[in-house]
């Protein structure tokens, strides 16, 4: 087990080369010169674009620039925005509410989405089944920017429960942001619960335990969830990665200083350095889930075992 | 978060600016300043002190004085640094802040006597000298400040920019109060110019780490810092007592509140949970007066809307195809439908705002469809056109109209659109590759004629796209530039803008009007021609 841990976080080492430079190289190929854009209409005197350029190493090849940052990297210099600003400091600042925000909205889907998929499975056809099935069909019909919308002006404006923006009121200001985040999410595992449970339950070997007289809360807990929860964690993880994407638009309707607003601002101000840092750190985040995924698949399938 | 991304970087970051006056031309067209019952009707009376207050910002690029190139950060430097000079709104004249004095015979030599009772938040004096070292260092390109282009006009700047000096030799302090200046030309409204962001005097310790510096920078401004720069949250301040101006700042502590989206700022309003928000979302204009009506308000800003020509391409030479084109465009109907009225019309190239304005200065501008055929077909226009215009920006609706307006007037065919990023947009100008009429905007950085035009039209200036010369103007400007007599240079700008609007290398379409709204717990809210919210003299009512 450990030796697989240790040989999968080593894979992490060129896919994060491969990645960065990636993003480097496309970051390179945005047309225009970021330095020009830094004032606006009025346009730079030449002397004053070539200082900052020669600051900022753009005058060298993609390969060049690219050696420069993973050198710095190497001795925990993560490069600076074109104002000076420190991109660790960027990402110390940003990250914990990007994460706090991914967090409670893990939560949501991971908590409501399964109890809300258990009950419609052991009430199937009845009145919680319905309305389960009745509201992730609407829940997953509404993109995450609508629905982010309309949960702040219904919750936040109009029956004033949450703050409206801001992250002031400690994790108290995550939940509604939090929960426009889980949405879609928390209605497809509700679903997709709903969907393999039911399964489970016709199972011959749930009705081997039923049959041995075990209890049903049992037989459903121990025996069928255990089965079921299998492709609830696999989507659970991928949908993480996506998550990160979604709290560009979260972020930015709730006005939260997370990554997913400095991404955006970096990669329009074609900021490689500040682009490539967060997005590292992106794949890290995204590496360390799929691989506590693959480790749950062991302790919910014993038939999976690891060398 | 897009809308907001693009608002800083473009509409604002059109460097800028300050202006003066306020005060309407009555002769000018419909002003659509605060016709809303607005709160500030005691303008004028001294308001209470005390209170704290929130206000909307978005987040700034940065708070370099030197670099700083759009109004997030400009509008927050603006409180924390006093400059030699300021704007009295009032009377549209420049007045001395840290300068009490300054003295000129040609425009050229000029000595501005430095008050001695102003210090920085950290207790620093500020003096003569402090004025010299910060110019000198903002030049040097070594210290990559952006804003630096703007001492161009004094004396020994092109060889602090060669490398070839440090210092610039017009600068001088013979002692603690005295500022002497010798400008490589005359150039009246220099003092006008000193009151922009890139003059205002910088700490010593500034210039040890200014990427640091600016994450709490310490001012010589009627408010000092509160903490440090919240990036992405807020930029709290509070009064600085020990500033010895003439008009403190009321409220105890102000907070900027950074929102990376407008509409969230405006549901924040809403809700009471934001105090003021200048410049709301456009698309809140036409119910705002339901949402908001005691407490929102229209005011004037110099930001100016403009089609320029590629006069370097062939089709465009005719100054009559130019014209037909700026009369086939009924602007009032444009601003009524698409931007909720929240517009202008430009007579001219002089902006409302200033007390040269004129009314009536364009002979090319009113809506005349039936002049504007016959003049384009018998100047021969072009039949197919390419619109250029900076993606991403809100400009998209506007041109589509104007492309409209175009085909529906003149015998044009067909019309296309061409829209980049805005770097890249800018690339397309240097290369002189555009092939038709581009969007551009143009905000007062300081309040003159000569800021409105030199810069744009002069030959060979930094900002003239169309690449156009005409060297009537060019001398017209000199002139007015040397002219001490202020009336006489009025005069004379004015003289260069008739020739500016007969020869017509941009189409003047309008000029913004700015929306601000605000909770019950403010009052006498103003807002300056450069668009900020005079922050200092906004009145907290409860609290």
């Amino acid at each position: 087990m450990a030796r697989y841990i240790i040989r999968r976080l080593l894979q992490f080492i060129p896919v994060t080369l491969i990645a960065t430079f990636i993003v480097f190289a496309l970051v390179f190929a945005i047309p225009g010169d970021p330095i020009r854009a830094l004032a606006g209409d009025r346009p730079l005197a030449p002397h004053i674009v070539e200082a900052i350029r020669a600051r900022y190493n753009l005058d060298d090849p993609l390969l060049v620039q690219y050696a420069k940052w993973l050198a710095n990297v190497f001795q925990g210099d993560f490069g600076t925005t074109f104002q000076g600003r420190p991109v660790s400091d960027i990402i110390a600042q940003r990250f914990p509410v990007t994460l706090r925000l991914a967090i409670v909205a893990f939560i949501i889907q991971a908590v409501i989405g399964v109890l809300a998929g258990i009950l419609a499975a052991v009430r199937q056809k009845g009145f919680v089944d319905s309305l389960v099935q009745v509201s992730t069909v609407v829940l997953v019909a509404i993109p995450t920017l609508a629905m982010a919308f309309i949960m702040q002006v219904v919750f936040g404006l109009q029956l004033g429960w949450f703050p409206i923006a801001g992250i002031n009121q400690g994790w108290y200001s995550y939940l509604l942001p939090g929960a426009a985040l889980a949405s879609v999410s928390t209605a497809m595992v509700a679903r997709l619960v709903r969907t393999s449970l039911i399964e489970n339950l016709r199972a011959d070997y749930v009705r081997t335990a039923t049959a041995k007289g075990m209890k049903r809360s049992r037989v459903v807990g121990r025996h069928a969830m255990r089965n079921s929860l299998i492709p609830v964690v696999t989507f659970l993880g991928a949908d993480l990665g996506s998550m990160l994407g979604g709290t560009i638009i979260i972020e930015g309707i709730f006005n939260m200083p997370g990554l997913g607003g400095e991404v955006f601002r970096a990669v329009r101000a074609q900021e490689g350095t500040v682009v490539v840092g967060i997005v590292t750190l992106f794949i890290l985040f995204f590496v360390v889930i799929n691989l506590i995924v693959d480790i749950l698949y062991a302790y919910l399938d014993p038939r999976i075992r690891y060398e | 978060m897009a809308a907001a991304t693009a608002a800083a970087t473009l509409v604002l970051a059109a460097c800028n600016g300050g202006s003066d006056d306020v005060d309407p031309d009555p002769d000018g067209p419909d002003q659509t300043v605060g016709e809303a019952g607005e709160g500030d009707d005691e303008t004028g009376e001294p308001g209470a002190a005390g209170g704290e207050f929130t206000i909307y910002n978005c987040e700034p690029q940065n708070l370099q004085t030197g670099s700083s190139s759009e109004v997030c950060g400009s509008k927050v430097l603006d409180q924390l640094y006093s400059g030699l000079t300021s704007i009295d709104y009032d009377s549209g004249e420049v007045v001395g802040v840290v300068a009490s004095d300054w003295e000129t015979e040609d425009a050229q030599n000029w000595t501005f006597t430095i008050r001695d009772d102003f210090t920085f938040h950290n207790g620093d004096p500020v003096t003569a000298q402090t004025f010299v070292d910060t110019w000198n260092w903002i030049v040097n390109p070594d210290n990559g400040q952006t804003q630096g282009a703007f001492f161009d006009k004094i004396e020994g700047y092109q060889e602090v920019v060669d490398g070839d000096a440090t210092e610039m030799s017009g600068l001088s302090a013979p002692d603690d109060t005295t500022l002497e200046i010798t400008l490589s030309e005359p150039f009246s409204p220099f003092p006008a110019q000193l009151s922009y962001t890139a003059f205002y005097p910088l700490p010593e310790v500034a210039f040890e780490d200014i990427a640091a510096f600016q994450e709490a920078p310490i001012g010589n401004g009627r408010y000092q810092m509160d903490g440090e720069w919240v990036h992405n949250v807020e930029i709290a301040m509070t009064r600085y007592e020990d500033w010895p101006g003439d008009s403190p700042g009321l409220a105890d502590r102000i907070v900027w509140t950074i929102y990376s989206d407008v509409n969230t700022a405006y549901l924040d309003v809403q809700a009471g949970a934001l105090d003021i928000l200048d410049g709301i979302p456009p698309e809140r204009l036409a119910t705002v007066d339901q949402e908001f009506p005691d407490q929102y308000q229209e005011d004037q800003t110099s930001s100016f809307t403009y089609l320029g020509f590629p006069l370097y391409q062939e089709e465009f030479q005719d100054p009559d195809i130019r014209h037909a084109l700026s009369m086939a465009v009924d602007r009032q109907t444009i601003i009524d439908t698409i931007f909720n009225g929240a517009r202008e019309p430009a007579t001219g190239v002089i902006p409302p705002v200033l007390p040269e304005y004129r009314g009536d200065a364009c002979n090319y501008c009113d809506f005349d469809a039936e002049t504007a055929r016959q003049m384009y077909e018998d100047a021969g226009g072009p039949s197919e056109l390419t619109i250029y215009f900076n993606s991403g920006a809100g400009h998209e609706e506007w041109t589509e109209a104007v492309a409209n307006m175009w085909q529906q007037n003149l015998p044009i065919d067909s019309i296309s659109f061409e829209s980049l990023e805005f770097a890249q947009y800018l690339d397309l100008h240097d290369e002189e590759v555009v092939t038709g009429p581009y969007r551009l905007g143009w905000v007062l950085s300081y309040p003159s004629p000569q800021y409105a035009m030199e810069p744009l039209y002069g030959t060979g200036a930094d900002s003239n796209y169309a690449r156009y010369s005409n060297e009537e103007f060019d001398s017209l400007i000199d002139q007015a530039n040397a002219e001490a007599d202020e009336d006489t240079a009025a005069e004379l700008y004015q003289q260069a803008e008739d020739i500016l609007l007969e020869d017509m290398p941009v189409i003047p379409l309008w000029y913004e009007t700015r929306t601000t709204v605000h909770s019950t717990n403010v009052d006498n809210i103003v807002v300056d021609p450069r668009t900020f919210v005079r922050v200092e003299q906004v009145e907290v009512t409860s609290g």
